[in-house]
């Protein structure tokens, strides 16, 4: 697939900052997001399929904005809220170990499609036969990487 | 009618004409009555923002391979990544061993004899940021984020070398960073530029003269050490390999 970025910004770009901007809250954010996702396209243009070019930016937004939800939660732009600090100066080995363990199994070691199929499924309501449609997946698929992210999150509010 | 929200993603196809044939019926006659736009920035608003034949330059430029070396531009192996790093926390030197010849056994090594600064290498991943330990394998192509703790210290640079001997500054500061860690306010895409990359931190509670360092390393050209400070001033070096 060869990408024509301004005239792929041009029909789909408005929805990619949108989808941004609604995960993100942050419409600079968002912006910056959305450049993301066009330099991705751009960088994987030879091994995309461009039969449906809006939903797959549509996902790649998702993904992306998942990302930097994550690395936010992890690198914050302001230092006072810095997970990183938090992390590195509290003083107690225990609790630092069990928050970066907390962190890994959350955020860290699900891949990111996982939570964009959780983020199709669960906010944004689509049924898991609409998740396989707009991923690629099959229904057993989706339904199975659900339910792994589901018992992580549970195994998480046991600790 | 229906009860279900309308997902965005149905939303934004319906109003770009696109909305899939496979799509709920009771979804699309939920559309077709009520065919408002997406919630957000209408598409007016996004291209007086960023105009198309603009974006579309700064995208395909970002998307070039890099040529210069800042900013930087870096890809790593993701299962080397996640070898080399298993959690994000800044590295504190202070907190590790250090042998006697000043090289810790991660192998960041410390020259001067006050109490170490630490930095710090996060890559940024598909997965999130994860740390990079000394002598990860990296290449051109993927965004680092540099931290660093310099407690009780003034004045300080945050630079790297890479294997041409080309010197990048990245951060200097002129007061005390504080107790925690900092962030370098920038994030980095590494370039090709062969061999290694080395990042240095030099720190001092006394004035430093940031730019004699620069002018030091560039004069020293492609090299893996540390740079040759005086005390009270301190460096902290982190060198990642970068296989062509």
């Amino acid at each position: 697939m060869s990408v024509d970025v301004e005239q792929a910004y041009r029909r789909h770009g408005p929805m990619v900052r949108r989808r941004c901007q609604r995960l993100l809250g942050d419409p600079d954010l968002a912006r910056d997001a959305m450049h993301d996702v066009f330099v991705r396209l751009v960088r994987r243009q030879d091994s995309l399929d461009d039969r449906a070019l809006g939903a797959l930016l549509f996902r790649m937004a998702t993904q992306v904005s998942l990302t930097r939800l994550r690395t936010a939660r992890r690198r914050p732009e302001t230092p006072e809220d810095a997970l990183v600090q938090r992390l590195a100066d509290t003083d107690d080995p225990a609790a630092r170990g069990l928050a970066r363990a907390a962190l890994d199994r959350l955020f860290g070691r699900e891949p990111a499609h996982v939570q964009t199929l959780a983020v199709l499924h669960l906010v944004d309501g689509m049924t898991l036969a609409e998740v396989a449609d707009a991923t690629g997946l099959s229904v057993s698929g989706v339904r199975w990487h659900l339910r792994r992210l589901k018992g992580v999150v549970a195994e998480l509010e046991e600790l | 009618m229906t009860h279900r929200p309308i997902p965005p993603l149905y939303r934004e196809l319906h109003h770009r004409g696109a909305l899939p044939d496979t799509v709920d019926p009771v979804i699309r006659a939920a559309l077709d009555a009520d065919p408002g736009p997406p919630p957000g920035p209408d598409d007016a608003a996004v291209f007086a923002d960023d105009p198309p034949e603009v974006f579309a330059r700064a995208v395909q430029r970002a998307a070039a391979p890099a040529r210069s070396p800042a900013p930087l531009r870096w890809q790593v192996p993701v299962g080397l990544a996640l070898a080399a790093a298993v959690a994000v926390f800044a590295l504190r030197p202070d907190a590790l061993p250090v042998d006697s010849e000043g090289v810790d056994p991660d192998g960041i090594r410390l020259k001067g004899d006050l109490p170490a600064p630490a930095l710090t290498l996060l890559l940024d991943l598909p997965t999130g940021p994860l740390q990079v330990g000394p002598e990860a394998t990296l290449r051109a192509g993927d965004r680092v984020q540099l931290a660093f703790s310099a407690p009780g210290t003034r004045e300080g640079v945050v630079f790297s070398v890479d294997g041409r001997g080309v010197v990048t500054e990245h951060h200097r500061f002129d007061r005390s960073p504080g107790q925690g860690t900092t962030l370098v306010p920038r994030s980095y895409i590494l370039d090709d530029a062969p061999a290694f990359e080395a990042f240095h931190l030099v720190v001092s509670d006394q004035a430093l003269d940031v730019d004699g360092v620069l002018r030091a390393a560039r004069a020293r050209g492609a090299s893996r050490e540390p740079p040759e400070v005086d005390a009270p001033a301190r460096a902290v070096t982190l060198v990642v390999e970068k296989p062509r």
